[in-house]
C-alpha cells in the first residue's frame, strides 16, 4: 500500500486552488472542467481539493473544514526550504497566523498556518535535509 | 523591569507527580508589578527571601484557587516564589477542598497553612533554598498521591475543552466523555472550580493571547476568529473581563509573571534550576 492522494472535501475548489498558488507558490496539476476537483504539484504525493457537494454524491457525510471552527485533528505539511518565508508570505496571503517558525530539538524548522478554509498546514524543512 | 526569564520550571521525577503539571520557581531581578493572568488552575506557593549565606527567611504559604480575571502582584526585588501548579482539574482533589470556594480567591498566611495543615510546618521549617524545594517536591508527591480521585470522564471532558482551546461545545464534550450534559456541566464546575462557560471562557483568553504574543502576532481580526470569539467586540469584552486591559493595549509579555497558556508552552520552559 501507498499513500497516493490526500483530499481534502472543501467549500469552493476554485478559491482553495487559487489560494494555494497565492499563499504557498503551488501550482495547479489538474483541474476538471467541473470544477469540482482539482490537483496541485505538489511531488509524489498529490494534494487535491473535491467540493463538498460531491461526499454527497459518493454516498457519505463529511464534518465541513470552516476557518471560524476549531480546526480538525489534522494537517498538511508543505517541505520547503524556508518555512520564515514562506510562513510571512503565506500570512500575508491570508493564512491565518499559528505559529512562528521554531527550530525543532531533531534539527527540523516547522511553522503553522491555517488556510482560508481552516485546515491546518504546517510549512516545514526537510527532515534530514 | 521583570524580566521574562525570572520564571523557572523546576527539574522533577514525572512518574508519581501525575496530578501536577508544574513545579515551578520566580525569582524578580526587579522590583514591580507583575500580572498572574487567569488560567483556571490552582497552585501552592511559597513566597520567601535568601540572605547571602543561602539561609531561606519569611516563608510565606500561598494556595492560589481557579482564577478568572488577572491579578496584580507587587514582588520585592530579589523576593523569590517556589510554586506546584496543579494539573488543571486536580487542584481541589489535591489540596482537598472545593475549588469553588477558592474561585478568584488567594489564601495567604494562616488561612493557607489551615488547609494544607502539617505541609505548611514542613515547608516553613526548611532553612535553605535546596531544603525548601525538597520539601515542596515531597509535598507535591504526597499531595498528588492522596489525592481524591477524579473520574475518568471527567479528566476527559477538561483535557478536551483544554486541548480545544475552550472552543469545544458542551454537547461535544458530552458525547465525547460519555458524560450525560446535566452531569458534565456539574462535575466541571466542582472539579475545576469554574462553570463550563467560565472556563471555557479564561482558556479561550489564555489561546488567544498566546497567539498575540507571536512575534509576527496574529492580527486582532484573525485572533479572534482563530480564538473562537464571534466577532473582534466579543473578544475585547471578554478580555477586559479576563485581563483588564483590551486585545490592543495588553500588556507586554515581559510583565506577564508566568508563561502564558497550556501545557505544551511550560515543558517548553522546562529545566532551570532549582538553587
Amino acid at each position: 500500500m501507498q499513500l497516493g492522494y490526500t483530499l481534502v472535501y472543501v467549500a469552493d475548489v476554485a478559491a482553495t486552488v487559487d489560494f494555494y498558488e497565492r499563499a504557498f507558490g503551488l501550482s495547479r496539476r489538474f483541474v476538471h472542467e467541473s470544477g469540482t476537483y482539482a490537483e496541485m504539484e505538489t511531488g509524489a504525493t498529490a494534494l487535491a481539493f473535491a467540493a463538498e457537494t460531491l461526499a454527497e454524491s459518493h454516498g457519505f457525510s463529511i464534518r465541513p473544514n470552516r476557518s471560524g471552527e476549531v480546526a480538525a485533528a489534522f494537517e498538511l505539511c508543505l517541505v520547503c526550504d524556508s518555512p520564515e518565508q514562506a510562513y510571512d508570505h503565506a500570512v500575508a496571503a491570508g493564512a491565518i497566523a499559528l505559529k512562528p517558525t521554531e527550530l525543532k530539538p531533531w534539527g527540523q524548522k516547522v511553522a503553522y498556518v491555517r488556510d482560508l478554509n481552516g485546515c491546518l498546514v504546517e510549512l516545514c524543512t526537510a527532515m534530514g535535509g | 523591569m521583570p524580566q521574562a526569564t525570572d520564571y523557572h520550571e523546576l527539574p522533577a521525577p514525572a512518574p508519581d507527580l501525575a496530578r501536577i503539571e508544574a513545579l515551578w520557581s520566580f525569582e524578580a531581578s526587579s522590583a514591580g508589578e507583575h500580572l498572574v493572568l487567569p488560567d483556571g488552575r490552582m497552585d501552592l506557593i511559597v513566597r520567601f527571601e535568601v540572605d547571602a549565606d543561602g539561609q531561606v527567611s519569611g516563608t510565606t504559604v500561598i494556595v492560589a484557587g481557579p482564577a478568572q480575571t488577572t491579578a496584580r502582584v507587587n514582588v520585592r526585588a530579589q523576593e523569590r516564589f517556589f510554586g506546584i501548579r496543579f494539573r488543571i482539574g486536580w487542584g481541589g482533589a489535591c489540596l482537598g477542598v472545593d475549588p469553588a470556594r477558592l474561585r478568584d480567591t488567594t489564601l495567604s498566611g494562616t488561612d493557607a497553612e489551615r488547609l494544607i495543615g502539617d505541609d505548611a510546618q514542613r515547608l516553613r521549617a526548611a532553612t535553605t533554598v535546596t531544603a525548601l524545594h525538597e520539601a515542596l517536591l515531597d509535598c507535591a508527591r504526597r499531595r498528588s498521591q492522596q489525592a481524591a480521585d477524579v473520574s475518568a470522564e471527567t479528566t476527559r471532558a477538561i483535557d478536551l475543552l483544554h486541548r480545544s482551546g475552550g472552543r469545544a461545545s458542551q454537547t461535544e464534550l458530552a458525547a465525547a466523555s460519555g458524560l450525560a450534559p446535566r452531569s458534565l456541566h456539574r462535575r466541571i464546575a466542582a472539579t475545576v472550580g469554574l462553570s463550563y462557560k467560565a472556563f471555557a471562557s479564561v482558556l479561550r483568553f489564555q489561546r488567544t493571547m498566546r497567539l498575540l504574543a507571536q512575534q509576527p502576532a496574529t492580527s486582532l481580526g484573525q485572533a479572534a476568529l482563530e480564538g473562537g470569539y464571534s466577532d473582534q467586540a466579543h473578544m475585547t469584552r471578554e478580555f477586559r473581563r479576563h485581563g483588564g486591559f483590551t486585545p490592543g493595549t495588553r500588556p507586554p509579555a515581559v510583565l506577564i509573571g508566568m508563561p502564558l497558556g497550556g501545557l505544551a508552552e511550560t515543558f517548553k520552559q522546562s529545566g532551570g534550576e532549582a538553587g
